[in-house]
């Protein structure tokens, strides 16, 4: 079924429920990992996760058919996850947690990982990443997004995705140099 | 060589796993937070009304509470002088009235006291701050003087 006609039955209230479960099908999974790459934790991704649904669910009404529902979605997903980590941030900070080094214990702390010790110094070298630089990394490196839709997703340029990626690669590598792998 | 594989084979396998069941259970979770979510909006508008009243009145009860605690206490301990001053502003018609003193005589008398500051003001504050100040002797003294003029 095209985005197209799913979104003529999600702005119709006698078909917005079934075509709503429909959305919630085809996107949950793909948006679950693109937040769980970001915040790590599960718990915190079903959370967020939720959210982001609850958000398309409550203003579906406004969506501009012109837009891609794709794009939508990782947009609003991508919005939630910043904020989340923000708040996250902001109050481990105030606990005198060094930034970042947050993510690092929600990693250690997860026991939905399940990665070996490699695994784990890549992930934990991908946390020490600024937000958005491990934002554009995740989605070019495992998510395997093109640029052109990371640029509207993100709503910046191909040139700007590409210098971010690069210095994250570059920063990852310097990271895992010393380390045993 | 041997690093670069080891990091490739790490990138490759997702490391990250979910619960079981999760995703086949996902909508119908989130169906009945959005369910819950709804059923306050729909219920009677009273509530409504009182969410938007609720802070207003705390505010006005806060303020309340902020203005007796001042008011009473500095009623209760604060200089006499200050209420037997509001004296005359309270009696001053009857003054006025039974001792004939009209706003030339208070202006006059005004001129006789010690005050200095008259020039700063117009001469409507000096008639107030002059009112506020006399007693019933300074009025019973004023008429005298007028009379005697």
């Amino acid at each position: 079924m095209s985005d197209k006609h799913l979104i003529d039955r999600l702005k119709n209230p006698a078909t917005k429920r079934e075509a709503f479960h429909e959305l919630v099908k085809t996107y949950q999974e793909k948006l679950y990992w693109h937040i769980r790459r970001m915040v790590i934790d599960h718990d915190d991704t079903d959370d967020v996760l939720q959210n982001v649904f609850i958000k398309v669910w409550n203003s579906i009404e406004t969506f501009r058919k012109e837009s891609m529902l794709y794009t939508w979605l990782f947009r609003i997903a991508t919005n939630e996850s910043l904020t989340h980590l923000a708040q996250q941030k902001r109050r481990k900070i105030f606990s005198g947690t060094i930034e970042n080094e947050f993510m690092i214990n929600n990693l250690k702390s997860d026991k939905y990982f399940d990665g070996s010790e490699i695994e784990r110094k890549l992930q934990a070298a991908i946390q020490k990443l600024p937000d958005k630089q491990r934002l554009v990394f995740n989605m070019k490196y495992f998510q395997e997004m093109k640029y052109t839709d990371m640029a509207e997703i993100l709503e910046t340029s191909v040139g700007a995705l590409k210098a971010s990626f690069h210095h994250a690669v570059k920063k990852i590598e310097e990271d895992l140099k010393d380390e045993d792998i | 060589m041997v690093k670069k594989n080891n990091i490739k084979q790490a990138s490759e396998h997702n490391p990250f796993v979910v619960p079981e069941g999760y995703f086949d259970t996902f909508s119908e979770r989130l169906m009945e937070r959005i369910d819950h979510s709804e059923k306050p909006a729909v219920s009677a508008p009273q509530s409504a009304i009182l969410r938007y009243l609720k802070p207003v009145l705390a505010m006005v009860a806060s303020f309340t509470i902020i203005f007796m605690l001042i008011y009473f206490p500095v009623q209760l301990i604060g200089p006499k002088s200050l209420s037997q001053n509001n004296e005359p502003f309270s009696v001053l018609p009857e003054f006025m009235n039974f001792y004939q003193v009209n706003d030339h005589a208070i202006i006059q008398a005004f001129e006789q006291t010690e005050t200095k500051t008259e020039h700063d003001y117009d001469n409507q504050f000096i008639e107030s701050v002059l009112i506020a100040s006399l007693t019933e002797y300074d009025l019973l003294q004023l008429n005298n003087n007028y009379y005697e003029n």
